[in-house]
């Protein structure tokens, strides 16, 4: 061998580890920028929210409006059935939907229940399903006469 | 081995070194940068759906019974007006009181705090359960109406969901 080809052979052998390093530095680098902009955002948490919203802003759910315009947060008794919660959720028909109006003393008055999900489900720890709950002070009209209430809101949401 | 191999592994070491506190600083730099993400879109959501906002709305638009105009019979205001009469009339607080508590009282599990002041921020009203932990969603509300004689009243509500139904995860993070 001659002595030349014999130097580049150790220097060869000497790079190696720094090959390493370097490839391993652009593999981390190029593994970090796809993991920050491929990752996933996790919506279910603010689309119940934003499903829990309808009912308390649109006129076609339950919400009070006259000739003029809609009542946020002011609930029409009569609307609160069924039939008008279930066309203003008609596309949600994989969602389940739970809404019971109580008085402010917290006695149930009437308890809508869409798209038969089992709302038990929230009661065991289960990353199957996302559970959403929550609480608002509204006032209702029944029969023209304003009331005071409290509606509770529960939406279970099946993971993907 | 002659000098400069020595001298080659110990540049390599503090080299290799030096390049894995790089890939260190790199690897938390990324972590923090995602968590400040995932900070401002928490955020983001608590702004857009604030249910507090309907609370206090409704809060205000609350009929109470009150005789005004001491003639034996009850007069229909709303929660805005008495709050209004409050401003300067140490009169009307008890009532006040009373109607706040038994309306925000029915908001448990949410824990509150409300906070009603004139614009020099004296305060007419501050009623509260225990203090906020900060652990959970919280909403914070905020209007201003005005007096009958053009004053200026600061309503703030805050709202935290502790204890929430089991299965309801509002813990953040």
């Amino acid at each position: 061998m001659k002595k030349g080809a014999f130097i580049l052979s150790i220097e060869l052998l000497q790079s190696i580890p720094k090959l390493i390093m370097i490839s391993l530095t652009i593999v981390v680098i190029f593994a970090s920028i796809q993991i920050y902009v491929n990752r996933d955002r996790d919506v279910r948490d603010i689309e119940s929210h934003l499903l829990a919203q309808r009912f308390f802003y649109s006129k076609n759910c339950a919400i009070y409006s006259d000739n003029a315009r809609a009542y946020p947060g002011i609930i029409d008794f009569s609307k609160f059935n069924e039939n008008s919660l279930g066309n203003c959720y008609a596309a949600e028909s994989n969602i389940g939907f739970k809404f019971t109006l109580k008085d402010i003393g917290s006695k149930v008055i009437k308890e809508i229940k869409l798209n038969d999900v089992p709302f038990d489900l929230c009661n065991v720890k289960n990353k199957n399903f996302n559970c959403y709950f929550n609480k608002q002070y509204v006032l209702y009209f029944d029969n023209n006469v304003k009331k005071q209430g409290l509606v509770d809101t529960w939406i279970i949401i099946k993971n993907e | 081995m002659n000098k400069k191999g020595v001298e080659s592994i110990f540049w390599d070491s503090i080299g290799l070194i030096v390049l894995i506190l790089v890939l260190f600083l790199f690897w938390i730099t990324t972590d923090f940068i995602g968590k400040m993400a995932d900070q401002r879109y928490y955020i983001g959501e608590s702004e857009i759906v604030n249910p507090g906002n309907i609370i206090l709305l409704n809060y205000l638009r609350t009929d109470v019974e009150i005789d005004l105009d001491n003639d034996g019979n009850l007069d229909k205001i709303n929660m805005a007006d008495l709050i209004s009469l409050s401003y300067d009339n140490n009169n009307y607080k008890e009532l006040l009181n009373k109607e706040t508590k038994k309306i925000l009282e029915s908001l448990k599990p949410y824990t509150w705090n409300m906070e009603i002041r004139k614009e020099n921020e004296d305060m007419i009203l501050e009623v509260k359960t225990e203090e906020r932990i900060g652990l959970y969603d919280q909403f914070n509300s905020y209007i201003e109406i005005p007096t009958y004689n053009n004053k200026l009243i600061k309503i703030r509500l805050y709202l935290e969901s502790q204890n929430w139904p089991a299965g309801v995860i509002t813990e953040k993070g």
